[in-house]
């Protein structure tokens, strides 16, 4: 019961690999990466993923999926509603709606060079990140509830941001189904004061560079250029969202054996999506979600008002608008085919991206003939990337794609390996400026503690799950 | 505060902690021991002070924690989402910590939080998980198991 290479770049992982596995698992991999997937324990967790009831097609690892707590990171797992298929609030992860959001400029790099240590120190300024609670827009209850309900509308309500940025983000910024008044006191306590905030760990703001186009037709839509200036954005729900995972979690995991549904980890707790519990989750999911979207759009703001200050011209006149914004850790009701047959599923993506191929009627007309944008970032110091999903996610994996370069190093080796402050000298001498909020911990997210992104996104260009658009550099860096 | 309590709020965790933390390629890991369980108990909260780097052993409000449960593991995720929740919500660090019983359905303790602190030196955490969660006897003593997502 070894796993098997099926043909070029998928791996598949026989059912009996763990016991209970009602489907094999896939591993979207190239060769050399897949070895790592076996060593740090992600192809367990695939394999556990597959016990899974409901679960349809197979348990699917993209190519950056590595070990995480219960499900893997990278990983995405289908469940047929009407079949008993469940949802598992593990499978979406403590940081629900948690994303990556591009925003171009009108401005070429050569025009910024000058100015690119003044914007990012200011930029620094201006975006809380790290422990702090404070965010750009802290909220009264109306407020939240007004976020909860409608995701990016509310901050656009408020003048945050331009209109067209809600036609730009994944579901038009308002996540369906959201249910405000399932979200707990204890969740709205910890997210009131943070909207506008990065948070912590690999969350980042960057000012990138695009390097180089690989898809002219693609980049034209986007209004992506060589030489571009853009701006990415990670970041998620902050402790609003990590607190409904934790209420539903333990919900689950009480409500679990009643149902006699039984897992091979704690952290897979789930419930048929039928359930009582199961429908809750998803109304507070959504809501939590729809707080992830209007925090990257408040940022967003922010961001553009540190530009028109540092630049003298408004955001408009440097023509920063949002490419797309979209979640890699969601679980969703979609429609797919399954055997020859329209099933409605309950996809999780944690740690990976929708992509919808070109033609899908969900998409924005701009971007109807090129397939859904899915942005790629990198880690400090190695390139990020611009993606569309192609045709084929569809067949091969829900609809889904990579969500980064995945961690191939833990963070206490990584450590070791260099320095915060020795990786930030490096960095600067590469004329990458960075701005940490504190400088020790940098070396845990030091590029070499990341895959390659390049053969990660390449992997899933051979698997027609997406296709590269652009590639992008990093040139000012703000970590969380 | 002044300069000598703030060195000594500095101060790292007891040299003979309890706990150690685990490799993992992503998060955290604890496993802490203890001669009780709630000796174990009381590890695994100053492993998470450790990785959230608020361990600052200075006066502060002693919040009592009371919690229900169905199993000591479970008893375990939810009293360090507790202190997690205390810490984020009071923007406090952790001056102290004594869990004073663990039942199979119910645990009890207090922390101390120290309010106005130095900013965590940590990374920060978002939740303890269930995964690999493991709560054992062993050598007369106890041990427990928890991961953290980071």
């Amino acid at each position: 019961m070894e796993p098997r290479k099926r043909e070029p770049f998928v791996w598949e992982i026989p059912v009996g690999f763990v016991d209970g596995m009602r489907v094999p698992g896939v591993v979207f991999s190239a060769d050399e990466l897949f070895a790592k997937t076996l060593e740090d324990g992600a192809a367990v967790q695939v394999a556990n993923v597959a016990t899974l009831p409901g679960i349809v097609g197979a348990s699917l690892a993209m190519p950056d999926v590595h070990r995480g707590y219960g499900f893997p990171v990278g990983g995405v797992a289908a469940t047929d509603v009407a079949a008993g298929g469940v949802i598992s609030p593990g499978g979406v992860g403590f940081d629900i709606g948690c994303g990556v959001r591009l925003v171009r400029s009108d401005l070429a790099w050569e025009e910024l060079r000058p100015r690119l240590r003044q914007l990012t120190l200011a930029l620094a300024r201006r975006i809380p990140r790290g422990a702090g609670r404070q965010g750009l827009l802290p909220l009264d209850r109306g407020g939240l509830d007004a976020v909860l309900r409608e995701g990016v509308r509310f901050p656009l309500a408020q003048g945050l941001g331009f209109q067209e940025d809600a036609g730009a983000c994944e579901d038009a910024g308002t996540l369906p189904g959201a249910r405000p008044e399932l979200v707990s006191e204890r969740a709205r306590e910890r997210g009131a004061p943070q909207l506008g905030s990065l948070g912590g760990g690999n969350h980042f703001l960057e000012v990138q560079v695009v390097e180089e186009i690989r898809d002219q037709a693609g980049a034209e839509a986007m209004g992506v250029f060589a030489g571009q200036v853009c701006v990415m954005l990670h970041t998620g729900s902050r402790g609003l969202g990590h607190q409904v995972c934790t209420d539903y979690v333990r919900e689950f995991d009480r409500r679990m054996p009643a149902t006699g549904i039984r897992v091979p980890d704690r952290q897979l707790g789930c419930l048929p999506v039928g359930h009582e519990a199961a429908q809750r989750y998803l109304g507070a999911m959504a809501a939590a979600g729809n707080f992830a979207l209007a925090n990257r759009q408040v940022l967003t703001d922010g961001l553009r008002g540190t530009f028109a200050e540092v630049l003298g011209r408004s955001a408009r006149e440097l023509g920063l608008r949002v490419v797309y914004d979209v979640s890699h850790n969601l679980a969703k009701l979609e429609e797919h085919q399954v055997d020859g047959a329209s099933r409605m599923l309950c996809v999780h993506r944690k740690g990976a991206t929708r992509a919808l191929g070109p033609g899908h009627p969900s998409l924005p007309d701009a971007y109807r003939a090129i397939g859904q944008p899915v942005t790629i970032p990198g880690s400090m110091g190695s390139g990020s990337y611009l993606l569309v999903g192609a045709a084929g996610s569809e067949a091969r994996s829900f609809g889904s794609t990579c969500h980064g370069a995945g961690r191939a190093m833990s963070r206490t080796r990584s450590k070791k390996v260099m320095s915060g402050r020795d990786l930030q000298r490096q960095l600067e001498r590469e004329g990458i400026v960075v701005a940490a909020s504190n400088v020790k911990l940098l070396g845990e997210e030091a590029p070499h503690a990341y895959k390659d992104p390049s053969v990660v996104v390449e992997t899933c260009e051979q698997v027609g799950l997406s296709r590269v658009v652009a590639r992008l550099r990093p040139a000012g860096v703000v970590k969380g | 505060m002044d300069a000598d309590q703030a060195s000594q709020g500095r101060s790292q965790l007891p040299r003979a902690a309890g706990f150690e933390l685990l490799e993992h390629t992503a998060d955290v890991g604890i496993r802490a021991r203890g001669p009780t369980l709630e000796a174990a108990f009381e590890q695994a909260t100053l492993g998470l002070a450790d990785v959230l780097g608020v361990w600052r052993p200075l006066p502060g409000e002693r919040v009592e924690i009371a919690l229900e449960g169905d199993d000591p593991g479970g008893l375990l995720v939810d009293w360090l989402n507790e202190v997690l929740y205390l810490h984020e919500v009071r923007e406090a660090a952790l001056g102290g910590v004594q869990v004073q019983r663990v039942a199979d359905r119910r645990v009890d303790g207090w922390v101390v939080l120290v309010a106005g602190a130095e900013a965590p030196e940590g990374i920060s955490v978002k939740a303890a998980t269930w995964h690999h969660l493991r709560v054992a006897q062993e050598g007369g003593g106890w041990l427990v198991e928890v991961y953290l997502d980071v």
